[in-house]
């Protein structure tokens, strides 16, 4: 490797190493908040590095790109670091999450996911991909106290196990129908498609199949809501957004280019889709404890996304990335105002224990039922114009059926959206006073409830920056 | 016409007005009077509008600006005489209903800055031109009136505002879907993707002008509303506080007509053309059956909630009939609706203050016990039944000659359905203001000064309305001649320009 990638390189070195440095410290002076704080510094610091020094090569070693596109995401995962940071101030003291691990972990967990929606070769998507995943099997589980907590730890890994074997193995069939794993050359290989189409073809389905269980697509997706409920809120914010939204990503690049190569491919994305949307939706509904709703819309979510980028075309790769800014911007918010109200030995997740919430704390209740609308993308929020998108993205494309499926979705996804909301300001009051929350907590939710309101009523700059990065 | 921004600041106003009631929260008498303040200041800016004359094109007042240049969307807003008589209304009404909600105890800052973000959306569906921002208006308004019927409402409350969210948001997704699908076909076949009214209006929908239309007109229905998409009207009513009924009867209901004038008919006349029969059965059946239901009620409210179903039956009946009298008769039905129904609203609950209770067989006596409030009653009661010389006849009376003029049959069954809206009306007076009390107790209390203020305005517009309708009408003449000539088939269906 040489200077000119190692300088390319620079944003996820600083998270990589100065995560290795917070462990270290961590090890011989065990202070939780200046290691916290550490890491939020480290996290913008990258952020910062990635936007201000251009990158002086547009590969490094054939695996990661470093051109715009990846430095987005570099940016985007960065901030979100900081932001879970932020957030575990608190909420790790309450549950004494280990000083230096924790941020440690955090930083790594967003260097994996800066590499892997930089990735352009299937060994650089295998590395990303891995290196976040392995994090996030010891953040779900660092309350050690929770039984829930260990037990999520527990399926998560089991589940990333198999996901990983399928990754593997649809990695080496493709590379044994098209003999590379750089993107380029794979897409390349397609279009001559020299007699090893089916090998191709059982590669690329086992490659979905993992992905699938990553980003939880139906049939995929049974690990999501014990995940989502057990892991601590800070790290189930990371969860459902960056580890999704790395993933989504990933596949932008993947499936860039790929143009009619893989015609074969497009029933079966659109079965994903669909089925993720109904099963998500319907599942959602039936919850009562809003994390667990969180995650089955969560898988929602990802059928629009996936919608957006069977759409394909410029318009939805656009709608693909602005999603993923809004859901991330929402979910991270949602998952903020959680924290906030979380103190120690009661987490208020069931409904019943968000009752009058909304007369108590009414400023977090505002935010989190500000969230919930943009999630369930009514205007003037952001969550809206991602939708927008989305469906403009599907129409062009013509997939009216699937637009139809979503607008639906839409629809009864409205029912378990508003049930938090009617719970916390329409059901009578109950005397619940919860702790004010920390002024780390309280920026988080200001941030992202800025971004969801600008991003509703003036998309615009989003809108041209992905313009800007669009690969 | 004026360089300041008076349609911007109509929309800003409101926004200013929820935001200094969220920050002085605390201080419910600030409160009130800071919603009192703006939505006064909103009136006489809708009555400065009054004095810009009409361009040829009809528009009094237009103002675009840029907004998402990526998707071709515009802050575009324009008042033409239609928007103006219905931002005058919304304005007008709610005054009103800050006036009326001026006792609201529970949490007072929060109901008035949902009053007045309530008014923003409103303004923005009369204003917006380009379709995108339209449907944002559209959606904006639904937030505010959940929180209003679910927070402040009684009885079920819950169930009716989610059925009010659901109902109304289904229809609207569909809307969505049509808005992106013309949009869509109007790109490909320019290469200009825009959300102007006026670039889609020449588009050529083909085979698909019948979904798209239908797709608008789903939304619309649902909220004007039609039967069978009429459900959730006597729910959401019946709960709603004072000035949630006022605003939904007054102004909410008003929407769907409104969208169907402005962007369902011109945007697909020859679609629309074909449903104008069905549309009049529609309506017709919304008289008698909501007529119907409205004499079965016992529930006072629930009465009048019905009563509107009806009255928006005649209102249909005048879209249907696509003539210049009916339309105008239509737009004048709704402004007339608008302020009667609304008095009525607000003297029940009103009633319901004083008696707590709505049920008809529990009131009675009204007339000895609160002179003053029977009389505002039975006046409302007989401008809401169509009296000559109040409100609502001069609506009915137009869209009757209109509806005549083009199936002499329709104009016949409308006329009758007058019968079936004298027969609830009377049962409601009848039982609620004569006779004697059922219950012994302390006397009921007569309105109160403010409530006459509040009150007062009303009488005088049911007064102006129904007496010399003309001020209201030469607004419309314009757009509603213009609407009919870009419609170009809706009028050829009924033989031509009358």
């Amino acid at each position: 490797m040489s200077g000119a990638e190692l300088l390319a390189l620079l944003p996820v070195l600083i998270l990589a190493l100065g995560a290795t440095g917070l462990l270290m410290v961590g090890a011989w002076w065990p202070r939780r908040q200046p290691l916290l704080l550490s890491g939020v510094v480290l996290a913008l610091l990258a952020a910062l590095v990635a936007g201000a020094v251009p990158p002086p090569v547009p590969e490094i070693s054939g695996m990661f790109g470093a051109g715009p596109y990846a430095r987005f995401f570099t940016i985007l995962w960065s901030l979100l670091a900081a932001l879970v940071l932020m957030l575990s101030d608190r909420y790790g003291d309450a549950r004494r999450f280990p000083a230096g691990e924790y941020p440690t972990l955090v930083l790594f967990a967003a260097a994996g996911m800066a590499l892997l929606s930089a990735a352009t070769s299937l060994v650089g998507l295998l590395i990303g991909l891995e290196s976040f995943t392995l994090v996030l099997y010891i953040l779900i589980a660092i309350d050690k106290t929770s039984a829930r907590g260990t037990e999520a730890g527990l399926k998560y890994l089991i589940m990333g196990i198999v996901a990983t074997g399928f990754l593997g193995f649809g990695i080496a069939l493709i590379y044994a129908a098209t003999g590379s794993f750089h993107f380029p050359e794979i897409h390349a290989a397609l279009v001559r498609q020299d007699g090893s189409a089916a090998l191709s073809l059982l590669g690329w389905a086992m490659l979905l199949t993992a992905i699938g269980f990553k980003v939880s697509l139906v049939p995929f997706h049974l690990w999501t809501p014990d995940v989502y409920q057990g892991a601590p809120a800070p790290v189930t914010a990371l969860l459902s957004t960056g580890s999704k939204g790395a993933v989504f990503a990933a596949l932008v690049g993947l499936l860039f280019g790929i143009g009619d190569n893989l015609a074969s491919l497009i029933p079966v994305l659109w079965a994903l889709a669909a089925a993720s949307l109904v099963v998500g939706t319907f599942c959602a509904l039936r919850q009562d404890n809003i994390k667990r709703m969180l995650a089955y819309s969560s898988i929602t979510h990802m059928g629009y996304t996936l919608t957006a980028l069977l759409a394909w075309g410029e318009t939805g790769r656009e709608a693909v990335i602005f999603y993923l800014v809004v859901y991330t911007a929402a979910n991270i918010g949602a998952f903020g105002v959680l924290t906030a109200f979380a103190i120690q030995g009661e987490e208020p997740q069931n409904y019943r224990d968000l009752r009058g919430l909304g007369y108590h704390h009414p400023r977090r209740s505002s935010a989190l039922a500000f969230f919930l609308l943009s999630l369930a993308g009514i205007p003037p929020t952001a969550g809206f114009i991602a939708k927008f998108n989305v469906f403009h993205a599907a129409l062009q494309a013509g997939y009216t059926g699937l637009a139809l499926l979503g607008i639906l979705a839409s629809l009864v996804s409205l029912y378990y959206y508003l049930r938090p909301v009617i719970v916390m300001f329409l059901a009578r009051e109950r005397d619940l006073c919860l702790s004010p929350g920390s002024s780390g907590e309280h920026a988080v939710v200001v941030v992202c409830l800025f971004l969801a309101l600008l991003l509703g009523i003036y998309p615009t700059p989003l809108y041209a920056l992905i313009g800007l990065i669009l690969p | 016409m004026t360089t300041f921004p008076v349609l911007t600041t109509l929309l800003l106003l409101p926004l200013l007005g929820t935001a200094l009631c969220l920050l002085f929260r605390r201080q419910a008498d600030l409160c009130r009077e800071i919603a009192l303040a703006v939505t006064l200041v909103i009136l006489g800016f809708s009555i400065w509008c009054f004095t810009f004359p009409a361009a040829a094109d009809g528009w009094i007042l237009s103002e675009s600006y840029r907004w998402i240049p990526r998707l071709g969307a515009r802050l575009t807003l324009e008042m033409d005489g239609l928007s103006l008589l219905l931002v005058a209304l919304t304005a007008f009404l709610q005054v009103i209903a800050v006036l009326i909600s001026w006792h609201q105890k529970k949490h007072p800052a929060f109901f008035y800055a949902l009053l007045l973000l309530m008014e923003c959306g409103i303004l923005g569906v009369f204003l917006a031109t380009d379709l995108l921002l339209f449907y944002l208006f559209w959606e904006m308004m639904l937030i505010p009136m959940f929180f209003l019927i679910g927070i402040w409402g009684h009885g079920r409350r819950v169930y009716a505002a989610v059925k009010f969210f659901l109902f109304t948001l289904a229809g609207s997704l569909l809307m969505l879907l049509a808005i992106i699908g013309l949009y869509l076909l109007h790109g490909r076949q320019t290469g200009d993707y825009s959300f102007a009214l006026e670039a889609l209006k020449a588009t050529d929908c083909g085979g698909l002008e019948p979904w798209l239309y239908a797709g608008f007109m789903l939304g619309f229905l649902i909220k004007v509303p039609v039967i069978p998409f009429h459900t959730w009207l006597p729910d959401a009513h019946t709960v709603a506080p004072a000035a949630g009924s006022l605003d939904l009867a007054g102004l909410l209901l008003k929407t769907g007509v409104f969208g169907i004038l402005r962007f369902a008919f011109p945007l697909f006349p020859a679609a629309a053309a074909a449903s104008l029969p069905l549309l009049a059965t529609l309506a017709l059946v919304g008289l008698f059956y909501g007529a119907w239901c409205a004499y079965v009620q016992n529930d006072v409210k629930r009465l009048i909630a019905y009563s509107s179903v009806s009255h928006l039956g005649v209102t249909m009946l005048g879209l249907a009939s696509a003539n210049v009298p009916a339309m105008e008769g239509a737009i004048l039905l709704m402004l007339c609706h608008g302020v009667t129904t609304g008095a009525l609203f607000a003297l029940v609950s009103m009633l319901r203050r004083r008696t707590g209770t709505r049920d008809l067989d529990r009131l009675g006596g009204l007339w000895k016990e609160a002179p003053v409030f029977s009389c505002f009653f039975l006046f409302f009661a007989l401008a809401s039944l169509g009296l000559p010389g109040l409100a609502n006849f001069s609506g009915e009376f137009l869209v009757f000659v209109g509806a005549f003029r083009t199936v002499p049959l329709w104009g016949a069954l409308a006329v009758a359905g007058v019968v079936f809206a004298a027969a609830y009306t009377l049962r409601m007076v009848q039982g609620s203001l004569w006779g004697e009390r059922p219950t012994r107790g302390r006397p009921w209390p007569d309105l109160t000064a403010l409530e006459v203020i509040a009150l007062a305005p009303l009488v005088l517009f049911t007064l102006w309305l129904g007496l010399y309708p003309e001020t209201f009408l030469a607004p419309l003449h314009q757009p509603v001649r213009l609407l009919l000539e870009q419609a170009a088939p809706l009028v050829a269906v009924n033989g031509g320009m009358p």
